[in-house]
């Protein structure tokens, strides 16, 4: 099975996904190529990326013309997503990850291949028992349902758990892509809202039109704000903050400001470390803290 | 000093409890852990019958104040004895409930509930799981047993909260939990709306609003079948999670209202079985295959 792990950055996020490829490159005898979608990225940072992986596409805004967000950097970068079979052919499968993620573990990139064969698909819904789901994270969401459907919609999506778009799989003959981009495209006639949103499409694809779809631990797409992880010190690892704090494959820090520091608890007992959530300050402050130990 | 698992059991539960016990044997020796069963009303048979394959059989007593409606019916006494398992059977460092409709696959979840529970209050199980879907009877039935115990108005605040179930749990004999349990349950009763008792509405309140410390495990240490039945894998001729990577059961918790119906459940290769999800049945199912 020929399979492709796609990312995308502007230059703002381009040492985000620079973190991310470091992270897959020890993963590759697994079997995967890398894609990269180049949303806005200066020249020589194109060229250092494009060195690392199989195929950079800068894509256009694929839909009929929408302003504002057929000029938006941010929204061509959630517009994009149902059509990485169209714009990287030739795999029997494809993974999304957000370039703000952090693969710790490459058995991800086994599970979300193996849930992107015979048609099917991958989604990592947002359940998790360490997750705290507030009334502003609901509210988050229901503004995001109330963009893109009318009210019944929107209540009936409420009802079932929020799948986050950072990591989704497929493959290449799955409905998905299909679904999502025609979803997509009747969304956008009658979009209300200042922002565009590609979860919630998503999750009307995933939920209301039956796509055939496999359920994904949330280990493979942590979804930090709503649950910090735990800091283990002795394997060098992000680990889920609840009992029996099995270790996290992707990390997405999904906080707003990606380089702020976060205080993480140790699994050891031994008070905290400070780090943002991405790969080298994350992997320095491990260090640091086993030095000290 | 060593655990102690209890768990409860009438005539009709007879059988179930047996299949717990057994499925805990093997268990025992290496995990130093000794059984208890409550008697809630067993025929001498089915108590002598169980009685030779535990450590103790206890017949509890009411241990709150008299009440009017559930003080008299030791069926209530499953639900109403939990807060009191130290001093029901004193001696032992950890005790760990199972309800009889439950049984252990695979000896890690018994490992989790003794490593879990030690350093704080209570090691549980929230009723969360990707797969797991929750009906509109679900809901109701949940704050039901939430307005019986607590009032409508405080119903609706603890449904918003991840749901514990009582099948499964472990705490240590000195946990703060067994003084909050048995004071918040004693406070419920006093002001009780409904014809039935649930402790697992008491346990939630307890665990929302006294500030206990509480390790929360994965779902697969208690398994809720009704909320999605588990898959058969072929090979492992084992209990899976139905979704990817299919992680074995460890504990299994025949949630069903009827524990003896034959279900259809899935194969990991997509074909069906049809089996009780009792141990013996699954057992049943597990050597069919073999042959």
């Amino acid at each position: 099975m020929r399979f492709l792990v796609v990312t995308g950055a502007d230059e703002a996020y381009a040492s985000y996904a620079s973190d991310l490829i470091t992270s897959l490159e020890h993963g590759r005898s697994l079997g995967f190529d890398l894609g990269l979608l180049d949303y806005g990225l200066a020249a020589t940072t194109r060229e250092s990326l494009a060195r690392r992986v199989s195929a950079v596409v800068a894509p256009p805004w694929p839909y009929r013309p929408k302003p504002p967000f057929d000029t938006q950097i941010q929204s061509r970068a959630f517009a994009t997503r149902p059509f990485l079979p169209d714009y990287f052919p030739g795999y029997d499968g494809y993974a999304w990850i957000d370039a703000d993620s952090l693969v710790q573990d490459v058995r991800a990139i086994v599970i979300l291949k193996a849930a992107a064969s015979r048609g099917m698909a991958g989604v990592v819904p947002t359940v998790d028992r360490s997750y705290l789901h507030t009334e502003s994270s609901r509210k988050w969401v229901l503004e995001r349902y109330r963009m893109a459907f009318d009210e019944d919609v929107a209540q009936r999506l409420m009802t079932v758990p929020y799948i986050a778009s950072g990591v989704v799989s497929a493959a290449a003959n799955s409905p998905l892509w299909r679904l999502w981009r025609e979803r997509f495209q009747q969304s956008l006639e009658h979009w209300r809202g200042e922002r565009l949103c590609d979860q919630s499409i998503l999750n009307h694809v995933v939920y209301l039109e039956k796509l055939p779809h496999h359920r994904l631990p949330s280990f493979c797409n942590w979804i930090s704000h709503l649950a910090p992880p735990m800091a283990d010190i002795a394997n060098g690892a992000l680990v889920e903050p609840s009992y029996p704090r099995a270790p996290i494959w992707i990390v997405a820090n999904s906080f707003n400001d990606k380089d702020s520091l976060r205080t993480l608890m140790r699994t050891d007992g031994r008070g905290t470390i400070q780090c943002a959530l991405t790969l080298r300050s994350a992997r320095n402050a491990i260090i640091e803290a086993r030095k000290a130990t | 000093m060593s655990a102690l698992v209890v768990t409860a059991a009438d005539e009709p539960y007879a059988a179930l409890a047996g299949d717990l016990i057994a499925s805990l044997a093997e268990h025992r020796q290496t995990l130093s852990l000794h059984v208890a069963v409550l008697d809630l009303g067993l025929e001498a048979a089915s108590r002598e019958a169980l009685a030779s394959g535990v450590d103790h059989l206890v017949t509890p007593k009411w241990m709150f104040k008299p009440h009017a409606k559930f003080d008299a019916d030791p069926k209530y006494l499953a639900r109403a004895a939990r807060p009191f398992l130290p001093e029901l059977v004193p001696g032992y460092a950890t005790y760990i409930w199972l309800d009889a409709d439950i049984w252990v696959q695979h000896r890690l979840g018994l490992e989790w509930l003794l490593d879990a529970s030690r350093g704080v209050d209570l090691a549980a199980v929230p009723t969360m799981h990707r797969s797991y879907s929750f009906s509109q009877r679900d809901m109701g039935w949940l704050h039901k047993r939430y307005a019986m115990a607590f009032g409508d108005a405080l119903a609706n605040e603890l449904i918003r909260q991840p749901y514990f179930n009582s099948g499964v749990m472990a705490a240590r004999a000195g946990s703060t939990l067994w003084r909050a349990f048995a004071d918040r349950f004693q406070r419920a009763l006093d002001r009780w709306n409904g014809n039935f008792l649930s402790d697992q509405a008491v346990l939630n309140a307890v665990i929302a609003m006294d500030d206990l410390r509480v390790n929360r495990l994965p779902a697969r240490a208690n398994w809720l079948c009704h909320l999605a039945p588990p898959l058969w894998n072929e090979n492992a001729k084992a209990l899976v999670e139905p979704a990817m990577p299919f992680d074995p059961l460890l504990i299994v918790h025949n949630t069903y209202d009827d524990k003896r119906k034959e279900r259809s459940i899935r194969t990991l290769t997509g074909q069906q079985r049809t089996t009780q999800l009792t141990r013996s049945s699954i057992q049943r199912l597990a050597h069919s295959e073999s042959q």
